[in-house]
């Protein structure tokens, strides 16, 4: 027999919370990995259904969910770049930044767009480990302390690494004459 | 010729408004809406429940069975009023007997044997 009824509510409750506090960490991974915001959220959830999977074959006790899940989260989306419809695709989303809007577009609107533009390249070209970095201090503003929590290594190292990567990004952006947005 | 190609450190000016920036990008990144936990649970049980009884090939598979049998029995059913439940006669055109009747007929013509069983012999 399964797991008895208010077993399975304190699961589920569980489940929930874990989603609740880890998800968007998770997203996060997925995202420095691709820079692709809608693909990151469903290895996100692609990881949680197998968590929950795992729960419910038993085979093994898992430890540290949020480990766990930043583990799947990371071999979810190395096994992206091994799928066949990565390989063969659909249209690049870059081409569709060149279909123009019949709305007029505000100058100021534009420009930001080519700032993020640009920005999106320039986190392409750096180490993933800056991206996962650079993910977590600005999509997630998370401290040093947190990063260094979440990824199992020291505030110092975190700092350092955080700040390298930081200036890796400033240089290659005001190279490009990426500075600030209006 | 100018041959200095290093980019200078940004200012602090100039770092604050990366860091903006770059908080923007990542904000405009982020799903506006979280989507909600997953249910696996909610989505075993209706798979559960879908195997169950609400096949959808069943209603039709249920409707084909009804009408074969209506029309296997409106056969049967016709076929038994034309003949009034009485055995059907053979068609016969021209009048000859037919081979029920030969077969009732047959070893009519045949010379009766004279005489009973020969005394004596059982």
């Amino acid at each position: 027999m399964k797991a008895n009824p208010p077993a399975a509510d304190r699961r589920r409750a569980e489940f929930e919370t874990l989603y609740a506090r880890h998800s968007r960490e998770v997203w996060a991974m997925a995202y420095a990995r691709w820079m692709d915001a809608d693909l990151a959220l469903d290895i996100a959830q692609e990881c949680f259904l197998r968590l929950w999977r795992q729960w419910e074959a038993g085979d093994e006790e898992i430890q540290n969910p949020r480990a766990w899940l930043l583990r799947v989260a990371r071999n979810l989306a190395e096994d992206y770049a091994k799928s066949s419809f990565r390989r063969n695709g659909t249209t690049p989303t870059q081409l569709l930044n060149g279909v123009r809007s019949r709305e007029p577009v505000p100058l100021d609107q534009m420009e930001k767009a080519e700032a993020f533009a640009q920005i999106r390249v320039t986190l392409e070209e750096l180490p993933q480990g800056d991206r996962e970095l650079l993910t977590l201090r600005y999509a997630l503003e998370y401290d040093a302390g947190h990063i260094a929590e979440l990824l199992g290594i020291n505030a110092t190292a975190v700092h350092m690494r955080l700040s390298r990567a930081r200036q890796r990004l400033a240089d290659k952006l005001t190279a490009q004459g990426t500075t600030a947005i209006p | 010729m100018n041959t200095n190609t290093r980019i200078p450190n940004p200012t602090p000016e100039e770092g604050a408004g990366l860091d903006r920036m770059v908080a923007a990008y990542f904000r405009s990144e982020m799903p506006s809406k979280w989507p909600a936990a997953p249910q696996p649970w909610a989505e075993k049980a209706h798979a559960a429940s879908e195997q169950r009884g609400t096949d959808p090939s069943r209603r039709s598979r249920w409707a084909l069975a009804a009408s074969v049998a209506l029309l296997v029995g409106c056969c049967w059913y016709l076929t038994g009023k034309v003949t009034d439940g009485k055995a059907k006669k053979p068609f016969n055109p021209d009048g000859m007997a037919t081979p029920a009747a030969i077969d009732k007929n047959l070893g009519k013509d045949k010379p009766e044997k004279k005489g009973g069983p020969i005394p004596g012999m059982p």
